[in-house]
């Protein structure tokens, strides 16, 4: 107030100068004062519709990266990207081009722009441009139109060199997969945006994912570039490489073979799983639905249909019931846990079926009368089975299903897998108990059937299947550790008795000439589907065989199951499914280059050549 | 005021800055650069003006001015100066206001050189008039007031925010040589209508105040100077994205060399050069402030005409400096509607630069010789000196 007062006073005089010189640089500074006030609210916290407002002045630019490879256990690609490129046009912007240079030009606006440009393309492409013309006609209101998908890089320059704004070509890539029916469920399918849809492609999808290259960089008002700033740059890295269990080779020779069977057998289906067992590798995967009067009803996959790749993988997703393959389960078990020895005699009817002690019947093929426990698994004795269920409590049963791995999920990373189906302890009766003995009022997948089975191959111990070495899949369980399910003696004893089914019960028919099979056949109703009413087809079957060579060493085991086959060309597992195993077990190993153990089988083969 | 310039010089280079892949900037290119040499020449005109005797200007106006009044032809000249830009074939139109007079191999802003020249025309009338003249209506206000204004409207037409601020000064300097205030206060009322006038028969001066209530009303169009102003100090943080390195010189914020400078220098430089800018002004402004006061003769000493001249045209350039700083700091942070002000000795400019320099050197004058000044003549006897010197020719007139 002093200097205000002194203002006023200051009426005439040189302390008036003063005054109001030093009230302009008080004024001054107040001012500056409160912009750089300001300066700091802006920098620090500044309006948000401020920073609304104002948007980024920075753009991001892509580099393309490949996704990764899908490869066999050989290196062999199974699936794999190029890069590819379109041609899409903008009509409305081709016109307004046309338009605009014309009248820079001085000149009147073209009357078929579209036309002309098609013109253009078709003689840079050295193609008819007609069909272009058409195409761009016909777009409507559309501002996306894909004219060519096929361009190579020296077409993709001269359709630069036209300059035509509206027609332009874009980097895109393109999966390539190898061209064999099995395999398109194995691998799977990608989609537009090249994520994994379905098989391998969307189990292994965030490893085969590639990381596109970005670059962000600032630009002027007119989008032109300026400049990056450090570390505003990516660049772009492949996906990885994914190499499955599956090798191609025998995967060739386990489909051509299940075709063949289906085919002569007038089957609706089947389904072929080549396993390797030391180490739980899927080498082969196959199945195969046909379309045939009485069977469509009853197993359907419309997806298949559109696409083979997309459709479920059915060795891993429809259960079946395992019937007598089911039985050396339950054999070694009971064996182990002492409710039978091998040469015990067991009282086996006669003649006709026998009777349970809860009056439940159980028929056989053919009477034998008494015979050792060991005859029981190699006739495929219901009877034999039954009796010896009896002996067990329920739950010895149920830790046995369970110990073997049924139930719950292979989890190797295929998608729609299902945990089969088990009936619950709560449900569980003394029909159960002599059913699952042989093999039904059971559901299992082959994969659990084939991974079981493994016990008898490795000693007694379960190692988990596989259809990738070396990570896990999307949604998969960490891998389960291997565990011993059996001890080593049982297991050889359960061996020589199948081996025994191959010499002289079901499996005669499936004998190779060069390496000594063990396996067990097995033939169980099927099961009336929903809406046909309750139980099972009288006369119509799912014909299977599990088998594994050479016997002292197993290397693979092949499982087969052949979906409703004709019964006039037979219905038994070891006629219809047991051939099929052996032709695949013969093929495979010779593949793998395992030397034959047939006594004499494999040199008279060998001196034959 | 050297610092200023460099900084300015730096700033412009920097502002100026654009992805051109053809120019690799390096010293040389900035020593090279336009806006180095005129910050050069500035210097050089800095010296001029602290050499030329002002103090002269006022015994000769005083012999000239026996004929035509030396005071009024100074305020003429600011109003011939300003009015050059009308001349048809002078006068050049840019951004839709004819400012420019293009002389064909020199181009510059007649409004530029009429803002220098108003104050010390009306420091000269002011010294003519004495102190006590100064106090009466007539003399000290009506005569001064409206040969300013005629001056401050002639500009105003076409470039507003130069025009009100010369006003301002015009009337800072005139109040500060004796006129009454409420002689002011009564014209202020005129004033206030006259530009009110202006703005409202403008279109895009409506805009501009439109902008400042509501910047975000239309972001793309009549809000856009301002928004990509402030969006430029937002920019760049505390710390600033570091020099060159702006990202809203690239086309976003238009002006960014001149009017708009400050904002580039708070983006790049961070807050540091926000402050830097200021406290340079700041320092300016108050070392004219301390040469004005040394000046002025201790009391109870009589003050002489020559130091009175030089104090009160002082005032006036202080005042222009000042008040443009303050207007264009205002607008560029939002705080007043946009004026197209330049940040001076900052904001890219050749003829700018120059004047303002040469102006600053009646400062660095009045700071070297003011003590010696004191003991000088006073109005009256200057006058009879003048008088004396007029007589012979006047008698060999006569004969």
């Amino acid at each position: 107030m002093g200097w205000l007062r002194r203002l006023r006073m200051a009426h005439s005089g040189i302390a008036r100068e003063v005054a109001w010189v030093k009230g302009l640089a008080i004024g001054g500074t107040v001012v500056m004062a409160a912009v750089l006030l300001r300066v700091a609210q802006l920098k620090v916290v500044p309006s948000p519709r401020l920073t609304e407002t104002l948007g980024s002045h920075d753009s991001l630019s892509t580099e393309h990266a490949l996704r990764g490879r899908i490869l066999d256990r050989a290196g062999r690609v199974l699936a794999a990207s190029t890069y590819a490129w379109t041609l899409y046009a903008d009509p409305a912007l081709i016109v307004r081009d046309a338009a605009a240079h014309a009248e820079g030009e001085g000149k009147a606006p073209p009357i078929d722009p579209l036309g002309d440009a098609a013109l253009r393309l078709g003689g840079a492409l050295g193609v008819s441009p007609a069909r272009f013309a058409q195409t761009l006609r016909n777009a409507d209101e559309k501002r996306y139109i894909v004219l060519d998908e096929s361009l190579d890089d020296a077409l993709v320059d001269r359709v630069r060199d036209l300059k035509i704004d509206g027609i332009g070509v874009q980097l895109r890539s393109e999966r390539h997969r190898c061209d064999q029916e099995g395999l398109a469920r194995i691998v799977g399918k990608v989609g537009t945006e090249q994520t994994g849809l379905s098989g391998a492609e969307r189990s292994w999808d965030s490893r085969l994912q590639p990381e596109h290259g970005q670059l962000r960089f600032i630009r002027d008002v007119r989008r032109t570039p300026v400049r990056v700033e450090a570390g505003d740059y990516r660049p772009p890295e492949d996906g990885e490489d994914v190499r499955l269990t599956i090798d191609l080779n025998i995967q060739s020779i386990a489909e051509a073979a299940l075709e063949k069977a289906v085919t002569q057998t007038n089957a609706g289906g089947g389904r072929i799983l080549v396993v390797e067992p030391a180490t739980g590798d899927i080498l082969a995967m196959a199945d195969v639905l046909r379309r045939r009067p009485g069977w469509n009803e009853a197993v359907r996959d419309e997806l298949r249909e559109k696409d083979p790749s997309l459709g479920r993988n059915r060795c891993a997703s429809d259960p079946y019931e395992p019937g007598s393959t089911f039985k050396p389960f339950a054999w070694a078990w009971a064996t182990q846990e002492g409710y039978a020895k091998p040469s015990e005699t067991i009282q086996t009817p006669v003649h006709g079926p026998h009777r349970t002690s809860f009056g439940r019947t159980i028929r056989d093929v053919k009477y034998y009368g008494p015979l050792s426990w060991r005859t029981v698994l190699v006739k495929s004795l219901n009877s034999g089975m039954a009796i010896v269920a009896e002996r067990m409590p329920h739950a010895q049963m149920q830790a046995m299903v369970e110990a073997f791995g049924f139930g719950e999920p292979v989890a190797c990373g295929i998608a729609g897998e299902t945990a089969g189906l088990v009936t619950t302890p709560k449900a569980w009766s003394v029909y159960t108990q002599t059913s699952v003995a042989m093999g039904h009022e059971i559901g299992v997948t082959p994969l659990q059937m084939a991974q079981a089975f493994g016990v008898f191959c490795n000693d007694g111990v379960l190692v988990p299947l596989r259809l990738e070495g070396d990570g896990p899949a999307v949604g998969a369980a960490a891998r389960r550790v291997p565990r011993r399910v059996l001890e080593p003696g049982v297991v050889t004893i359960a061996r020589e008795a199948m081996a025994g089914v191959m010499t002289e019960g079901t499996g005669r028919k499936a004998q190779s000439e060069k390496y000594r099979i063990f396996g067990k056949s097995g033939t169980a109703q099927l099961p009336k589907p929903a809406g046909q009413g309750k139980g099972y087809f009288e006369d119509r079957y799912v014909s299977s065989f599990i088998g594994a060579a050479p016997l002292d060493q197993p290397r693979l085991i092949v499982l087969c199951v052949i979906d409703d086959p004709d019964k006039k060309k037979g219905h038994y597992g070891g006629s219809i499914a047991g051939p099929v195993v052996r032709d695949v077990l013969d093929a495979s190993l010779e593949y793998l280059g395992v030397a034959p153990d047939q006594a004499d089988g494999g040199t008279k083969r060998v001196s034959a050549r | 005021m050297l610092s200023l310039l460099c900084v300015g010089a730096i700033l412009v280079a920097s502002a100026g800055l654009r992805a051109n892949a053809d120019t690799a900037t390096s010293i040389e290119g900035l020593l090279g650069a336009r806006s180095t040499t005129f910050a050069v020449l500035a210097c050089a005109c800095l010296v001029i003006g602290a050499v030329i005797p002002w103090e002269r200007l006022l015994r000769f106006s005083m012999g000239w001015g026996r004929r035509c009044g030396g005071e009024y032809a100074l305020i003429t000249m600011a109003a011939i100066a300003a009015s050059l830009a009308y001349v048809p074939g002078l006068g050049r139109t840019v951004n839709g206001s004819q400012r420019w007079v293009d002389l064909g191999w020199f181009s510059f802003q007649p409004s530029e050189v009429a803002k220098w020249i108003l104050p010390i025309g009306l420091a000269l009338y002011a010294i003519h008039h004495g102190r006590e003249a100064m106090s009466r209506f007539k003399a000290g206000f009506l005569v001064p007031i409206a040969l300013a204004g005629l001056v401050c409207l002639l500009v105003a037409a076409e470039d507003l925010g130069t025009g009100v601020l010369m006003a301002m000064v015009a009337t800072l300097t005139l109040v500060a040589s004796g006129t009454r205030i409420w002689h002011v206060a009564v014209m202020l009322p005129i004033g206030l209508l006259a530009v009110v006038g202006l703005v409202v028969t403008s279109p895009y001066r409506v805009n501009r105040i439109l902008a400042y209530l509501d910047p975000y009303a239309d972001p793309q169009g009549i809000g856009y100077h301002i928004i990509q102003s402030m969006g430029a100090i937002n920019g760049g943080g505390l710390l600033g994205r570091g020099i060159g390195e702006g990202i809203q010189k690239y086309g976003y914020l238009p002006e960014a060399t001149t009017d708009f400078i400050f904002s580039v220098a708070a983006e790049e430089l961070g807050m540091a050069g926000a402050l830097l800018i200021v406290f340079l002004f700041a320092w300016l402004m108050w070392s004219g402030v301390s040469v004005v006061t040394s000046a002025a003769p201790a009391p109870g000493t009589p003050d002489t005409a020559e130091s009175r001249f030089l104090r009160l045209a002082a005032t006036g350039i202080i005042a222009t400096v000042t008040l443009q700083v303050m207007i264009n700091l205002l607008v560029v942070t939002g705080l007043a509607p946009t004026k197209g002000i330049a940040l001076p000795l900052i904001s890219r400019g050749g003829t700018g630069w120059m004047m303002t320099a040469l102006s600053l050197g009646l400062l660095v004058r009045l700071d070297r010789i003011g003590g010696r000044l004191l003991p000088g003549p006073t109005i009256g006897e200057l006058k009879e000196a003048a008088e004396e010197a007029a007589a012979p020719e006047a008698e060999s007139a006569v004969a």
